[in-house]
């Protein structure tokens, strides 16, 4: 048996690696649809960070009884991380919802050809 | 009031409201203005009192549940705080009561319930980020007034609108990911969400993890230079005011960013102060960011043919001077800052509401349009030309009050560099100004004499915004009362 040691700051590089490929994601591709999938993983991101930020290695559920002092994990992160959850996902239908409108209106999803058929009606 | 601060009901009271309306709307009420206007008026009527109760009293804390400040979500009225929601309510106010029969024709029938429940919300939520002290909150507010704001953009739906909001809901979202991701940064480092504690904290941390708390501090910048438009991240801004229907965009370009702004405040001179001015070079870059926006929003309004694109460039030139001020850090710089965050709010809700009421009631969208403008229109006119004259920084007008100051502050920090870009700004200011002003009393049909039009507004319109013109003059003429209000909140900020 070979045991893998990770360093314990791996965790936060990750999410931060993470993080960058998400916001590449929404930057480059013009593709409305895979915007939203970049914003996600962006999302993903950081909630991968904050409930790193309260891991206790070792630590069991924080479930504290009255004179055990076990080690627990920090719940409050994980706990924010529900209502960034709600934030993301609300974000998303939102975002969804009016890429249908912008297909209707334009008859496509992509950002170029948005901006081809904007200048086009311009003129 | 049953021991709970004014300030806290007028977060509740416009949450509430905002739930209230849809369900008025199935019953088929009618009397959404007036419903509007009544609470709003509750709503200014509660920060008036708040003002005051910081006059007497002092900074309160209010921790909601009773829990203590470490753990729990805690609102905080200082002077600042309650300064910037009596702007707030009061804007909301004056905007509820301009909106009238023939300007809520914009909106579709269907959607004025809905309309209102969004507005209260944005409301809400903007009370809240000025109001709070707690992070995590801070950014739950600050995702709430995004997702209004977008909704608010894209209530008329059309070609423009859903491409002004997608594009402003992906680059506000890239903003909130990043504030939240400084938020988790800051957490890490301190233990705590809490703005002071946080705060305190960190300033014994920054020197021992620079790297982690510059990088808080760096993803905060990104995010909420991102909401509130700083130069080169305004992209989503032109076409957002552009676009969406009159009242919101008086809203949004009154009031939604300049609660960032506060919030900017905030974070950068309580939280992350030493890693803003000291660690890293962040504040000097932000001064040349604000230079560059005073300079390049000017330029690009001068090139714009549509009157409301003009208005929102001359608002990316207005928000570099609010970052100057801000990030010069010196007493009459924040000063400046801080008046120049109330006064363009005044000056630029009555420009759109005035060129509202002419292309609502003309249907002039071009500024060549504007030609003779002032015959038809000349109350109206009148108090455009009385607003952009004070957003050029003519005296005795607030505009010019709080530029002096802020020029003021460049000498202090000595960078006399930015004095000059503020002069040359003000001249670019009256180069895309002044012609619509001439060509809408003197271009035009000259045969055409003055017809006032104040039986054709209506008393409602008329009074937003007469009250606006004489906050106008009356800040310029007798501004030592807020100077010295806000010199209060200064010292408290830099000491």
């Amino acid at each position: 048996m070979i045991d893998i040691v990770v360093h314990p700051n791996i965790y936060y590089f990750a999410s931060i690696v993470l993080f960058l490929i998400g916001f590449y994601i929404l930057l480059t591709h013009p593709n409305l649809i895979k915007k939203v999938i970049g914003l996600n993983v962006m999302d993903s991101a950081i909630f991968f960070f904050f409930v790193a930020v309260g891991f206790v290695s070792d630590g069991g559920s924080p479930i504290v009884e009255a004179g055990s002092e076990a080690l627990t994990v920090n719940p409050v992160p994980s706990g924010l991380m529900l209502t960034g959850i709600v934030v993301s996902v609300s974000v998303t239908a939102f975002a969804l919802a009016i890429i249908i409108k912008v297909y209707q209106h334009y008859g496509t999803i992509n950002v170029e050809e948005i901006y081809v058929v904007r200048s086009e009606r311009e003129c | 009031m049953l021991g709970v601060h004014p300030g806290v009901l007028v977060v509740l009271v416009l949450l509430i409201s905002a739930f209230i309306s849809p369900v008025l709307d199935q019953f088929k009420f009618k009397r959404f203005s007036i419903f509007a206007i009544g609470v709003s008026g509750i709503v200014f009527a509660l920060s008036i009192i708040t003002i005051l109760r910081v006059n007497s009293l002092g900074v309160e804390y209010y921790h909601f549940g009773g829990w203590t400040p470490d753990k729990g979500i805690e609102f905080i009225f200082g002077e600042l705080e309650a300064l910037m929601l009596l702007l707030v309510s009061g804007m909301f106010f004056v905007v509820y009561i301009y909106n009238q029969k023939k300007i809520r024709a914009e909106i579709s029938k269907h959607l004025r319930g809905w309309y209102f429940t969004l507005a209260f919300m944005l409301q809400a939520s903007l009370s809240g980020l000025i109001l709070t002290n707690d992070l995590f909150n801070m950014f739950v507010f600050i995702e709430i007034s995004a997702l209004t704001t977008v909704a608010l953009i894209s209530i008329n739906e059309n070609r423009d609108t859903v491409f002004a909001s997608i594009k402003y809901l992906f680059l506000t979202a890239v903003g909130s990911s990043s504030v939240l991701f400084s938020i988790g940064l800051i957490y890490l480092l301190t233990g705590y969400l809490n703005m002071d504690l946080a705060g305190m904290e960190l300033i014994e941390l920054a020197g021992m993890y620079p790297a982690a708390s510059s990088m808080a501090m760096l993803f905060m910048f990104f995010g909420l230079a991102m909401k509130s438009a700083l130069f080169p991240l305004h992209i989503w801004l032109p076409d957002a005011y552009y676009s969406a229907p009159t009242i919101s965009t008086a809203i949004m370009a009154g009031i939604v960013g300049k609660a960032y702004i506060v919030v900017f405040i905030k974070v950068f001179y309580k939280v992350l102060s030493i890693n803003f001015f000291e660690q890293t070079n962040l504040a000097n870059i932000t001064v040349i960011m604000a230079g560059i926006a005073i300079i390049f929003g000017s330029l690009f309004a001068i090139g714009q043919t549509k009157i409301k694109r003009m208005l929102a460039y001359s608002s990316v030139a207005q928000i570099g001077y609010i970052f100057l001020g801000i990030a010069l850090a010196t007493e009459s710089g924040l000063t400046g800052g801080i008046l120049h965050i109330i006064n363009h709010s005044i000056i630029k809700t009555l420009l759109f509401l005035t060129v509202g009421v002419i292309i609502i009631y003309t249907g002039a969208e071009n500024i060549i349009d504007f030609q003779g403008a002032g015959r038809k229109y000349p109350f109206t006119m009148i108090l455009f030309s009385l607003s952009a004259l004070a957003m050029v920084g003519i005296p005795p007008l607030n505009g010019f009050m709080s530029k002096w100051t802020i020029a003021m502050g460049t000498l202090e920090a000595e960078k006399p560099l930015y004095l000059v870009i503020i002069i040359l700004s003000s001249l670019l200011n009256g180069v895309y100004y002044l012609p619509i002003i001439i060509q809408s009393f003197f271009g035009g049909d000259e045969e055409l004499g003055y017809n006032w039009e104040f039986k054709r507004l209506g008393f409602k319109i008329i009074l937003p915004l007469i009250t606006l013109a004489a906050l106008i003059l009356l800040i310029g003429i007798f501004p030592s009362y807020p100077i010295n209000y806000i010199n209060r909140i200064v010292f408290s900020l830099i000491s």
